[in-house]
């Protein structure tokens, strides 16, 4: 009975203690800790392997520095453990350049003891290591992975920082969190740092690492993004408030109508879509109202879907299910796409086809019910059967609103953490209200100027398009479909590559 | 040194015991997968890990970040991150789980069973179990249908000697969620009455009804220590194997297959399997089961430098206030001051009254020379009529002191027909007090 007992207790015995937690080592008295400090150079790369073992390790360890058995550890006893530890540590990192592995020469090591709990001692062990490399005469990709005592539990990073060379997009910091595994970050919310392999991809030139561009990358780090981050949390606590007053319920069904609104002015959901769907169709207030409700009722079963979901399955994985999700809608996307490129193929044969078009346009402006009553009678051998036309509407809809917003899951998710459900549906239903005005308006926006001026539809296109992060991109699609003469088949192309663009994207995120 | 262990405490916060595998994957290739998650700051780990609850402690980070006022969540992150302490041997998650519970209890005092739940399995952990009975029945007021909650029953009842009770709550806890969880504390409530067949037949649904190749090393480990302990070293080596094909670097597996080595006489193999171990996880009961091993073949120095590792986690136990339980008081027995382990093994009677504790506690007054008491608390060491061969050996060397002879040849021959290599120190002896006379 006892072995499972002490595999509780004495993990916990050993941290847990009564304010000896000052004391006893950081990270648990089992582990042994490990720093790769890399210094990569056009001519070398240096590490600064920095290995720190707790009390018990280092006690495991102290018969074999104690050569001569005396039972104290000498000057001599500690830097002979040291050239042999730091022999090991540069035989267990290993490093290629470029699938050419490198041998590491131990410039110098240290072994020093430091006081820790229990009037026991913890071991740091230094080794400053170099390889000689020519990384001046065009890209390398080097690879590093400590592999040294790897099967005992423990605190793993790396750092890298450049000398007279440019670290292209390095996904290790350059400086060390944990100052060199001499004050470990104790964060609640996060789990022990576990890096043990680096790949970076280093250019000749200057520069200091890139790890901030990485961060960059992070989708929506701009400004704006910033802002609809800090309503998210605004709102997040607001469904999380501890006593839920009118007022405060009501403010937040209002918060949750803007981020639903901001969120779906942000890059990717469909609006260039919809927009050269409705420009391709000559598209209705109607047809904008209808996308808009789809988006709501799809996003709102979806967010609530997904939420059902999680709770009860606890191996689904958020992301995962978003990610597939955003595979579906950009093919559906494309779907409609197909759809529109057949019946722009089809009204192409036709010969009254342009002349008719621009008519169409003025028509829907003002009387939908007449527009659509139009399109049968006038347009009957080239128009497609109404069923389809809304099926298209409704498909597009359905793609804006399938992927669940992040943020209104972990709304719900929350209020039903908090045994709100109910508020919390309500608050995802508001929520993808607020996502269909801002579409619903795109579209408006769109047909209004359509309707106006038939001839700059375009420019109505262009404006919708403003903040899609395919902007530049599709700014040369534009240019082309401008010369063409905006024909509705390139629009019909355009659903098709946006929708397949998409659906490339959420691949991509794997 | 073979008695089994408790699957009741790992099983503990292991409900649902996962992900040791994947800990031993990520150790050796995880090529860092860098999701750009929705839109909060990237934690110090950038790593997205494979195992189900290390991505579900990520998603919950995640989650509190944006409500960090969500008691649920930080409750369900403490149980997690007693778990993933328990799976991973990584102590620093337990002072996290502690943290991550008080604030959930912070943020709802009353009806939060989940933190209930939280706290009885951490104090379990601590060897409270007189806490963690408190956090269970509190938890059970508030939802009396809470298999984990009954789950944190049964481990705290059982450690502290209501052996009834808590086959009784293992059986609400299997009505209320049936699993590998249940049948794991009905399988060891069975093995405590002496009920081996009944142990294996639990054990092997938990083996079927096993989740992931951590549950499998579960339920083989302990099939394999059913198997050791009653002597059948091949179908236990047959059962770690298997576990270890599922969960290469799963500890326990390892010592497990070191004892039966041991046992089928392959020294070298198990002195290698046990460098393993406690160089992975230098657990004392581990390091104090290897200095053993390399006492009795004759490795006297080696076995001394193990003694001194258990002797350095033994103080840093008494410097955190904790005692080191039956390991330490059978150590001192055995090897250092008998009335140390005197003491330490009368203090555990009082917050573990489990038969552990009783021979523990039993051997440590025959090495002070009293027998007499000593008897006692051998006897009830075996009252439940558990087929431990440790618990006879001890009896009969107690019962020879007191002159006993025959009682002492019938309860060595006991501890050898249960398990004729329970112990590498212990069964010799054995063999010559059963056969003293005969």
């Amino acid at each position: 009975m006892k072995r499972a007992l002490v595999l509780g207790v004495a993990t916990v015995a050993l941290t847990l203690g009564p304010a000896v937690a000052a004391s006893a080592h950081p990270l648990g008295n089992f582990t042994v800790n490990h720093y790769d400090g890399l210094t990569i150079s056009s001519t070398h790369i240096d590490d600064r392997a920095i290995v720190d073992a707790a009390e018990i390790p280092t006690a495991q360890a102290k018969p074999s520095i104690d050569t001569n058995a005396d039972g104290a550890l000498g000057p001599a006893e500690r830097s002979a453990y040291a050239a042999r530890s730091c022999a090991a540590v540069a035989a267990a990192v290993r490093i290629d350049v470029s699938g050419r592995a490198l041998t590491w020469r131990v410039q110098s090591s240290a072994y020093v003891l430091r006081p820790g709990a229990a009037g026991l001692s913890t071991g740091r062990l230094t080794c400053q290591l170099t390889a000689p490399v020519a990384l001046s005469d065009g890209a390398r990709v080097v690879h590093v992975a400590d592999g040294y005592r790897a099967d005992r539990v423990g605190w793993h990073e790396i750092t890298a920082t450049a000398d007279g060379v440019h670290l292209q997009r390095s996904p290790v910091p350059a400086r060390s969190v944990s100052d060199e595994l001499l004050h470990y970050p104790n964060d609640l919310l996060s789990s022990p740092l576990d890096v043990r392999s680096a790949t970076i991809d280093v250019r000749p030139g200057t520069g200091l690492s890139t790890f901030a561009t990485g961060l960059a990358k992070v989708p929506g780090a701009g400004p704006v993004a910033r802002i609809v981050e800090r309503i998210n949390s605004l709102f997040a606590n607001l469904a999380g408030a501890r006593h839920l007053t009118l007022g405060v319920g009501l403010l937040a069904v209002l918060v949750s109508m803007l981020l639903g609104a901001s969120h779906a002015a942000l890059p990717g959901h469909g609006k260039t879509v919809m927009a050269a769907y409705l420009a391709g169709k000559r598209g209705s207030v109607r047809d904008a109202v209808v996308v808009g409700a789809t988006v709501t009722v799809t996003h709102t079963a979806g967010v609530l879907l997904l939420g059902l979901a999680l709770t009860v399955s606890s191996s689904l994985a958020g992301d995962a299910v978003e990610r597939d999700l955003g595979v579906v809608s950009g093919l559906l996307v494309a779907a409609v796409g197909v759809g529109l490129l057949v019946s722009a193929v089809r009204r192409a044969r036709g010969s009254a086809a342009d002349d008719h078009g621009h008519q169409h346009g003025h028509d829907h402006g003002h009387d939908h019910a007449h527009g659509h009553a139009h399109d049968h009678s006038h347009d009957g051998e080239n128009a497609e059967p109404h069923r389809q036309r809304r099926a298209g509407l409704v498909g597009m809809g359905i793609a804006g609103g399938l992927v669940p917003s992040p943020s209104a899951l972990v709304v719900l998710l929350g209020a039903v953490a908090l045994g709100r459900t109910l508020f919390g549906a309500l608050l995802v239903v508001t929520y993808g209200l607020g996502m269909a005005a801002t579409l619903t308006a795109a579209g408006l926006l769109l047909v209004r100027l359509s309707s106006r001026w038939p001839g700059r539809r375009i420019a109505g296109l262009v404006a919708v398009r403003l903040t899609d992060r395919w902007s530049p991109w599709l700014a040369r699609r534009r240019l082309a479909q401008r010369l063409s003469g905006a024909t509705p088949l390139v629009t019909a192309g355009l659903v098709v590559v946006v929708g397949l663009g998409l659906a490339a994207r959420s691949i991509a995120v794997l | 040194m073979s008695t089994r262990t408790s699957p009741a405490l790992l099983v503990a916060a292991g409900v649902g015991c996962l992900a040791l595998s994947a800990v031993a994957l990520s150790a050796g290739s995880a090529p860092e997968r860098h999701r750009p998650v929705t839109s909060a700051p990237t934690p110090v780990a950038a790593t997205a890990p494979a195992d189900p609850t290390a991505a579900e402690i990520a998603r919950t980070q995640q989650h509190l970040r944006s409500v960090p006022r969500d008691y649920n969540a930080w409750a369900t992150l403490g149980l997690d991150y007693v778990q993933q302490a328990k799976v991973t041997i990584d102590p620093t998650y337990y002072p996290k789980a502690t943290s991550a519970l008080a604030r959930s209890l912070q943020l709802a005092p009353r009806d939060n069973f989940v933190a209930m739940a939280g706290e009885a399995a951490l104090a379990a952990a601590r060897h409270d179990f007189a806490g963690a009975l408190g956090w269970a029945n509190r938890g059970l007021a508030i939802d009396p249908k809470s298999a984990v909650l009954e789950g944190a029953l049964t481990d705290a009842l059982t450690q502290l000697g209501h052996y009834r009770a808590a086959e009784a709550a293992a059986r609400r806890m299997e009505l209320l969620r049936p699993g590998a969880d249940a049948e794991a504390r009905l399988s060891y409530a069975a093995e405590l009455r002496g009920d081996l067949p009944a142990a294996r037949l639990y054990m092997r649904e938990a083996l079927r009804d096993a989740v992931g190749p951590s549950d499998v090393a579960f339920a083989r480990y302990y099939l394999g220590e059913l198997d050791f302990n009653s002597g059948h070293f091949r179908a236990a080596l047959h059962e770690y194997a298997a576990g270890l094909a599922a969960v290469p670097s799963y500890a326990a597996l390892l010592e497990g297959r070191a004892k039966a080595r041991a046992a089928l006489g392959d020294t070298t193999g198990a002195i290698h399997d046990f460098a393993t171990v406690v160089s992975r996880a230098p657990q004392p009961t581990y390091v104090l089961e290897f200095g053993r091993l390399l006492l009795s073949r004759g490795r006297n120095r080696a076995a001394q430098q193990q003694f001194a590792v258990f002797r350095a986690e033994e103080q840093l136990f008494r410097a955190n206030g904790v005692r080191l339980d039956t390991d330490q008081t059978l150590f001192e027995a055995d090897f250092g001051d008998p009335h140390i382990a005197v003491v330490s093994g009368g203090a555990a009677l009082h917050t573990r009254p489990f038969l552990d504790t009783y021979d523990a506690y039993g051997w440590a007054l025959h090495r002070v020379g009293n027998d007499r008491t000593a008897l006692r608390f051998a006897d009830r060491a075996l009252q439940t009529g558990m087929r431990n061969a440790l618990f006879h050996f001890h009896r009969a060397v107690i019962e020879q002191s007191l002159g006993r002879s025959a009682a002492a040849r019938r309860d060595a021959a006991t501890a050898l027909h249960i398990n004729q290599a329970f112990d590498p120190i212990d069964a010799p002896i054995a063999r010559r007090l059963a056969g003293a006379t005969s």
